[in-house]
């Protein structure tokens, strides 16, 4: 079953038709990437999920629920959480603080544990407590976060930056992790490191769609993969697929 | 280590955490109210002016708190607080005077009144950024003052409105300004326990961050409309309960109090405090209202009113005209001086410290905790020798 399906979606900004009409899945426990240069529409994809661009028509299918046109923070409690281009950081508030506010969706929740002679015990989780292992678990990705928690936000380097505005959405314990372009103007070396962690997001369940530029990296750690053309779906296909397709990965992707 | 040191241990570990517990700076300046008034009663010679500035200023922090979420956390400037504090002052004076209401049915009312004030202009900002909406909260405060003035039925009009009974059991009561003055501590104490907590909640977080990037904030879930209501309606309650409260201790509300002068010099006080903190507001207040109060407004050296004043000019016999001329209209312009020390000091918070001065008093602090460890090392070496 797909967590995420988008049926023939229509995105216009005035009279600029920026999505026409795109199918897109992405199921439970991957990671699904959109390629694509720029201007491509890959932005007003995931800006249009996340309910800050609204859709002309189609279809968004979240856990099987019609989620079109509805409110950010309606989507960001059903658990769809987007790190937005260009990282958007809080800037006047320290790393520890940016990191709260991210958590601000989560609600207490109750959790039921079917034990081994079957019964069930039911646990009740405050906001609290789940966002302060929330924090913990951000902390363990970036350590550098840790280390930085009192800084202020606007001190830190572009990777770290990146760190927290991924870390930051991760303390919204979504389902849905929504990624614009986390390797923007960072160095190779430090896009490896990002990457590295966005594995471990989706080896620890949650769930990634993520729009990239560094075709190369991306196809590395993608399950599957769309490439975005002036609004449409040009090529789909497993990444690995995609990999060994020298020529298909050279004239659409130019890596 | 025997069990009484432990105890003691113990002991010193329980004081530190109620120390360091987040409430226990709002009850030392509650008991420091409570002990100066304590003071009073005793018969240390505490002058009433000294006493009413103390009580007017904790009205004034509890209005300044509810800017300071307004402004500090969801970043919404607004010139309109005046109307509002207004509002309260002649809602408490016409329904005790005129209808018997009791204080606390008056506090549920108002409440209730700054709600749905609050809404009109959270939605209002909706449409309207930044310094048009500081303009368009300006002029509503102005309308409101013109209705103060001319609804005479329910204000006194320019005469000013007088109230000194209030009603708590179905009869009248003359009002007795130590009491209010015991009940202003509470309150203060118990806004600002409200307010710490607002501020450190998944709301005020949420109001942060929509300060911070409103396109941020709507990426991780806040919705800016909740939250610029939240805000307004939170200043709004604050401002019209502060009105309620002035109109009980005071005893007295006239529109001229009620103009742009007072807006700004509440928006001043959380500027010159700091905008992020509850002990920055009450530190600005009191800089900006207090020191007003009881220094500027209490100085005199008119030479037929200030004694060392008139000795001085005794000293110089063949100028006595002039030098009397001078202290007189020197004496008309001390009041216009707080304009101008307010004028200064903000600018010169706004260059040096735009945390405002709590973020001075931060720095003053880690600066000095460094001094006093780098002293206490030398101290040691000096002790012990280098190598311990
Ligand atoms: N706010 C906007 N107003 C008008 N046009 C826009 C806006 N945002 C993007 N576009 C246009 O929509 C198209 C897709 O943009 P975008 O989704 O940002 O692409 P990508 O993220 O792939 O670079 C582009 O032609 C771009 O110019
Ligand atoms: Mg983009």
């Amino acid at each position: 079953m797909a967590l995420l399906e988008i049926k023939d979606l229509v995105v216009d900004y005035g009279v600029i038709r920026a999505i026409k009409g795109i199918q897109l899945e992405v199921h439970q426990g991957s990671i699904v990437a959109i390629l694509g240069s720029n201007g491509a529409g890959k932005t007003t994809t995931i800006r249009t999920i996340n309910g800050v661009v609204k859709a002309k028509s189609g279809q968004i299918l979240f856990e099987d629920k019609n989620i079109t046109n509805l409110d950010p923070y309606k989507l960001a409690a059903k658990g769809i959480i987007q790190s937005p281009e260009g990282r958007l950081i809080l800037r006047g508030l320290t790393v520890e603080e940016n990191l709260y506010v991210g958590a601000y969706s989560v609600k207490s929740k109750t959790i039921r544990i079917t034990q081994a002679d079957g019964t069930v015990l039911t646990k009740k989780q405050s906001a609290r407590a789940l966002t302060k292992q929330s924090l913990q678990e951000v902390f363990e990705l970036f350590p550098v976060l840790k280390e930085r928690r009192k800084q202020q936000a606007s001190t830190l380097s572009g990777g770290e930056q990146q760190m927290l505005a991924i870390g930051r959405a991760l303390m919204g314990r979504p389902k849905l992790l929504l990624l614009d372009e986390p390797s923007l103007g960072l160095a190779p070396l430090i896009v490896q490191d990002i990457f590295k962690a966005i594995v471990k997001i989706k080896e620890q369940g949650t769930t990634i769609l993520i729009v990239e530029q560094n075709a190369f990296q991306t196809l590395k750690i993608a399950d599957y993969v769309y490439v975005l053309e002036l609004g449409k779906v040009k090529i789909k296909g497993n990444a690995a697929d995609l990999l060994k397709d020298d020529q298909l990965v050279k004239a659409y992707l130019g890596a | 280590m025997n069990s009484l040191s432990l105890i003691r241990q113990k002991r010193i570990g329980q004081l530190k955490s109620l120390i360091h517990h987040p409430y226990f700076g709002f009850l030392v300046v509650g008991a420091l109210l409570l002990f100066m008034q304590g003071l009073r009663a005793a018969g240390v010679n505490i002058s009433i002016t000294v006493m009413r500035t103390f009580g007017l200023t904790m009205i004034y922090v509890i209005i300044g708190l509810g800017f300071s979420i307004l402004l500090g956390y969801a970043g919404l400037a607004s010139l309109g607080t005046a109307g509002f504090v207004g509002i309260g002052t002649y809602l408490v004076g016409y329904l005790t005077t005129k209808m018997g209401f009791p204080i606390y049915i008056i506090i549920i009312i108002s409440i209730l009144g700054a709600i749905l004030i609050g809404l009109i202009i959270g939605f209002i900002s909706l449409r309207i950024e930044g310094m048009y909406l500081a303009i368009i909260t300006l002029g509503l405060s102005e309308i409101l003052n013109e209705v103060f003035k001319n609804a005479v039925e329910f204000t006194n009009g320019t005469n000013g409105l007088n109230m000194s009974t209030i009603v708590f059991f179905g009869t009248f009561e003359v009002i007795n300004i130590e009491t209010i003055f015991t009940a202003l501590v509470f309150i203060l104490v118990l806004v600002m326990v409200i307010t710490f907590n607002i501020m450190k909640s998944p709301t005020g977080r949420a109001m942060l961050a929509m300060k911070n990037s409103e396109s941020a904030a709507q990426a991780m879930g806040v919705s800016i409309l909740k939250y610029r209501l939240m805000a307004f309606m939170i200043a709004t309650v604050y401002a019209v309960v502060g009105g309620v409260l002035y109109m009980t201790y005071f005893g007295f509300s006239i529109p001229s109090s009620w103009g742009l002068a007072f807006s700004l010099n509440i928006l001043a006080a959380i500027i010159v405090g700091g905008s992020r903190s509850i002990y920055g507001v009450l530190l600005g207040t009191f800089m900006i209202f207090g020191l007003d109060m009881a220094v500027f407004q209490t100085i005199n050296v008119s030479p037929t009113q200030n004694a060392s004043v008139a000795a001085f000019i005794a000293r110089f016999p063949e100028h006595t005209e002039q030098l009397s001329e001078f202290f007189r209209s020197l004496n008309g312009a001390i009041p216009t001086m707080s304009y101008i020390f307010n004028g200064v000091l903000i600018i010169i918070v706004i260059m040096f410290y735009p945390g405002g001065l709590y973020q001075l008093v931060i720095t003053l602090k880690a600066k000095i905790s460094k001094l006093i460890s780098k002293v206490m090392k030398k101290v040691k070496v000096y002790r012990y020798g280098e190598d311990r």
